[in-house]
């Protein structure tokens, strides 16, 4: 029995220590700057020439930085735009919160792995003698419904959450009898459609069993963009555009200020009476 | 009555460029006209052309020395927006969108101002021949005010980049609301609470920036250290830049403030010089600064 003694009590000494580090941990605080990093999808993740999809990576806007976490790196790597630098983390530095959000401790210390370059699009770095570089992602082309929007940018939800449609206009949008469809045509590169696309699909989501429709159609960059045979079909110059069909009769288009209040524009070109946009 | 009136459409046209030279220099320059002279020469030079034939033909001088410089300048602008229009319809001029999203987005179409110089020059100009008196002695007093006008205008000109002039030369100006500064027409129209819906509501500080530039770069953390602080109107910044050099600035500088990207159309008439800035309350344009906010006071 003698030598199990020493193996037990070197296992009790483990699990001790563990559960103090782990007081230690959800007491120590967070960062006061490097903290509520959101996962992001802004980017495509390649580590020394090779595609890591799944690498995970956040970003905090208040602290104007990127923390990528992969097992292709023995530490996470925090990514600031603030500095121009890449520095890597202790991973017991990094706590991960219930909501999903990342923070740094406040004891975390940061060791600089050199300065980022960008080239064209990509933004790259050394870490550990390899060549990391974030890749904006692909742009979405082609017909796609709101899943495939909201897997390919997550971020969209955050936007339709907050945006809050005329309770009255979206009921009567609900309870008007003809077939409507309203066919938008997106460039996932576009910064306004970034800001205007989450509210048609929060509009999708609140119009659903309705008889109002909605399809998406994504447009390469420019200027490949405006030669999409799509695109060119039903004249489409600019975006974001929704093209509203009744009884698949086109019966107007949504562009520029009218997608502040979407549920407006379409329930006017649906023919329900409600005061102009704006 | 004719010549009065081409007078005062060549004197309006003047006072635009006179209190914002910079603006048409950078027309000529974009036009190629600057083929024997630097744009800044031509541009001085036509201003003083402009400025003298309207003083000239609102003073009454309807002599052929004025009338037919006064023709030629009607038929160059009139050549000006023929070439664009028909540039436009070739497809030969070039997308304005920055970022891509607005496709050609113009705020009058080639071909309506073709025909809005045509209607509003040509007859004017045409009744102006009409009704001249019989030979006359020159009008030397006459023709030395208008000497000694255009040069205070040249001499103004020069000086206007300097003088706060800024709400006077730009459509951005306290009392403006945001909803109403726009570009193009009809479904291509755009506006600033597109660009910027969060205006619309609470209070923000606006820049407008050229992300090119060193200004742009130099003004980073100030606007850093006021967009983390905890207090004040939020920070927003608007640039005409095209997606790669957003997107170089981005990583280059670091901004810890959002900005927006709008049609070079829209940001042009807001503007002399940039950085320009503003603060808009609940969609109102309150206060305009010539170059960044007050941040320490608005940070309050």
């Amino acid at each position: 029995m003698k030598p199990s003694q020493p193996s037990r009590a070197w296992i009790a000494a483990v699990c001790l220590t563990a559960m103090a580090a782990s007081t230690a941990l959800s007491q120590a605080a967070a960062d006061s700057v490097l903290r509520d990093f959101s996962p992001t999808s802004e980017f495509v993740i390649w580590i020394a020439g090779k595609e890591v999809p799944k690498a995970e990576l956040y970003e905090s806007p208040v602290a104007g930085a990127y923390l990528l976490i992969t097992s292709s790196l023995a530490s996470p790597v925090l990514v600031s735009r603030r500095t121009g630098t890449a520095e890597s983390i202790n991973l017991m530095k990094v706590v991960k919160r219930p909501d999903g959000q990342v923070d740094l401790l406040a004891d975390a210390t940061l060791t600089p792995l050199g300065r980022l370059g960008v080239e064209g699009t990509d933004i790259l770095f050394k870490a550990e003698n390899k060549e990391v570089r974030f890749k904006p992602k692909p742009p979405l082309v082609g017909a796609h419904s709101r899943a495939d929007l909201l897997a390919h940018s997550p971020a969209y939800q955050r936007t339709a959450d907050a945006y809050r449609p005329d309770p009255s206009t979206l009921d009567r949008l609900k309870r008007q009898p003809k077939n409507a469809e309203v066919r938008i045509f997106f460039g996932s590169w576009c910064p306004h459609c970034r800001r205007y696309l989450p509210n048609a699909l929060k509009l999708e989501e609140l119009t659903a069993g309705s008889k109002v429709s909605f399809r998406y159609y994504g447009l390469d960059v420019p200027p490949q963009a405006w030669r999409d045979p799509e695109a060119v079909k039903l004249g489409v110059k600019g975006v974001p555009t929704a093209i509203v069909f009744v009884e698949g009769r086109e019966v107007g288009r949504i562009q520029n200020n009218d997608w502040i209040t979407l549920e407006t524009s379409v329930a006017r070109l649906v023919g329900i009476p409600v005061p102009a946009a704006r | 009555m004719g010549a009065v009136v081409l007078g005062l459409v060549l004197l309006v046209a003047a006072y635009a460029k006179l209190i914002h030279p910079e603006g048409f220099v950078e027309q000529i320059a974009a036009e190629k006209l600057d083929l024997l002279f630097s744009a800044r020469a031509v541009a001085f030079l036509a201003l003083a052309l402009e400025v003298a034939l309207g003083l000239a033909l609102v003073s009454g001088i309807r002599r052929l020395w004025v009338l037919i410089p006064a023709s030629l300048l009607v038929a160059f602008f009139l050549f000006l927006t023929g070439r664009s229009w028909y540039r436009e319809a070739h497809g030969l001029s070039t997308a304005d969108g920055s970022c891509g999203c607005f496709g050609n987005l113009v705020e009058r179409t080639p071909k309506e101002a073709f025909f809005q110089d045509l209607a509003l020059l040509v007859p004017a100009l045409g009744l102006a021949f009409f009704g001249r008196g019989g030979r006359q002695p020159f009008p030397r007093w006459r023709a030395a005010c208008i000497a000694l006008a255009t040069m205070a205008s040249l001499a103004f000109a020069w000086k206007a980049p300097d003088l706060p002039l800024d709400d006077l030369a730009t459509r951005l100006k306290p009392g403006v609301r945001v909803a109403d500064i726009c570009t193009g027409q009809g479904s291509e129209r755009v506006c600033l609470d597109f660009v910027l819906p969060e205006a619309l509501k609470g209070e923000h500080a606006v820049v407008m920036m050229d992300l090119t530039s060193e200004k742009a770069a130099a003004a980073v953390p100030a606007l850093n250290a006021y967009a983390t602080g905890a207090s004040g109107p939020s920070l927003w910044a608007l640039s005409a830049a095209e997606g790669e050099q957003m997107h170089r600035f981005y990583w280059e500088r670091g901004p810890l403030f959002e900005i927006r990207e709008a049609p070079p159309s829209l940001l042009k008439p807001l503007y002399r010089r940039l950085p320009r800035s503003f603060l808009v309350r609940d969609g109102l344009v309150v206060e305009t600064y010539s170059s960044l906010p007050p941040l320490a006071r608005l940070a309050g």
